[in-house]
């Protein structure tokens, strides 16, 4: 079954190339997803619009413009707003959230380090059916 | 409360103190968080390709090893630059006669290609002062480097040492602990670049551990928390302004001795 059900497009939005390669090769090795990596927030909008991902793991810190930023931008823009976003960071622990209004609250999020299978459960619940 | 200098006197102050250490704490946390939790990312990430399924290829395999070495490294330089900004300064402090010293900082730069150089250094004149010779040379490299950093392409680095007369408005702030009196005389090293400045919203926090505006992996934003450190640890000031003709100069100024 999983063989042949189509691939899902997964969009990874951080500034580390590192990170990027490492996950998008971990999550390409399952045979499950389809993935692009973009490691320049200024382009993340472009690769969004070009890729059509059906979710987008984002980082929260990163130069020029921040995951929330961008989440902003997603979520303002009708052709985009309907897909999934997740955040993957490094500076939000989950006691942050915990508060009110806080700027990813609402959007679930998976601390790093994560290892693939962590990676994939998370992806998994939070991929649009 | 009672030794507090007139000017923290105020309540309003205190509060406002209060919150800019709060906010200092958590810009601190955070950023602990992100050098080490994004490289422990590639760590567990890197594990997870070397256990996987797959067969691993010899380019799999060196990228890895680059993978992990880069992690390793980034950690090491974050918990070093980390101790250097908060710990205190153990080493002695010794009379040291300043111009040697910095003819020695002079030598010892690695200018890139690109940049060119402007170095007055006086060889006589220049006072001697109470310092710790290897920690004043980490100041002044993170200084040098923040310069040269600044202009990747072309530009020139300026480094200048002088004496000076303090002037009355030229005491630091509460954050700098400077035995410096107006009237004093000062060795003053100025290092200065022609690179794009600091914006001005951003001036405030250039000295905040972990504020940094450079790439992911090139800078942890600790260079100017250890300087700062450095300089107030030997009762000096540190101030960092943009230049009228653009690009940045660092000031550092250190109590002259009196001439035996
Ligand atoms: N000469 C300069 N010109 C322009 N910006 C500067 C200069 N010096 C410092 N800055 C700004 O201040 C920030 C903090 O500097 P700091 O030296 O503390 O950290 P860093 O250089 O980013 O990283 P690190 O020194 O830890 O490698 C820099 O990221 C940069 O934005
Ligand atoms: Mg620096």
């Amino acid at each position: 079954m999983s063989d042949t059900a189509p691939k899902k497009k997964i969009l990874l939005i951080d500034d580390e190339p590192f990170i990027t390669n490492l996950m998008a090769m971990n999550l390409e090795d399952t045979g499950r997803f389809e993935v692009r990596e973009q490691n320049d927030s200024l382009q993340a909008l472009e690769t969004i619009m070009d890729f059509v991902p059906d979710l987008i793991v984002l980082d929260v810190m990163m130069p020029d413009l921040d995951g929330a930023d961008i989440l902003y931008r997603i979520k303002n823009d009708s052709r985009l707003k309907h897909i999934k976003v997740v955040f993957h960071t490094a500076t939000v622990r989950e006691s942050d959230l915990s508060g009110d209004g806080k700027l990813i609250n609402g959007f679930p999020f998976l601390p790093k380090p994560a290892t693939t299978e962590q990676m994939v459960t998370f992806i998994d619940r939070h991929l649009p059916a | 409360m009672s030794d507090a200098a007139p000017e923290q006197g105020n309540p309003r102050d205190d509060s406002l103190r209060e919150l800019a250490v709060a906010d200092t704490l958590t810009r601190i946390s955070k950023g602990i968080a992100h050098e080490i939790c994004n490289p422990l990312s590639q760590i567990t990430l890197a594990a997870d390709l070397l256990g996987g399924q797959r067969p691993l290829t010899d380019e799999r395999r060196s990228q890895i090893a680059k993978v992990l070495h880069q992690a390793s490294q980034r950690i090491d330089r974050a918990v070093t630059q980390l101790q250097q900004a908060c710990s205190p300064l153990q080493e002695a402090m010794e009379v040291l006669d300043s111009g040697p010293l910095l003819q020695g900082t002079l030598s010892a730069l690695k200018l890139p290609a690109h940049l060119s150089l402007e170095a007055e250094i006086p060889t006589q004149g220049l006072p001697r002062i109470k310092a710790n010779a290897k920690y004043l040379g980490i100041a002044l490299r993170h200084l040098l480097d923040n310069a040269i950093e600044a202009m990747p392409k072309a530009g020139r680095l300026t480094l200048r040492a002088s004496t000076r007369q303090i002037g009355q408005s030229q005491r630091g702030s509460w954050q700098q602990s400077t035995s410096l009196n107006a009237g004093d005389l000062a060795l003053c090293i100025e290092i200065c670049d022609s690179g794009p400045g600091i914006p001005t919203q951003q001036l405030h926090l250039i000295f905040e551990p972990f504020f940094s505006t450079k790439p992911a992996g090139q800078g942890s934003g600790l260079g100017l928390a250890a300087a700062r450190k450095i300089i107030s640890l030997h009762e000096g000031q540190l101030d960092i302004a943009n230049l009228p003709q653009g690009g940045v100069c660092a000031t550092i100024l250190l109590k002259a001795l009196n001439q035996a």
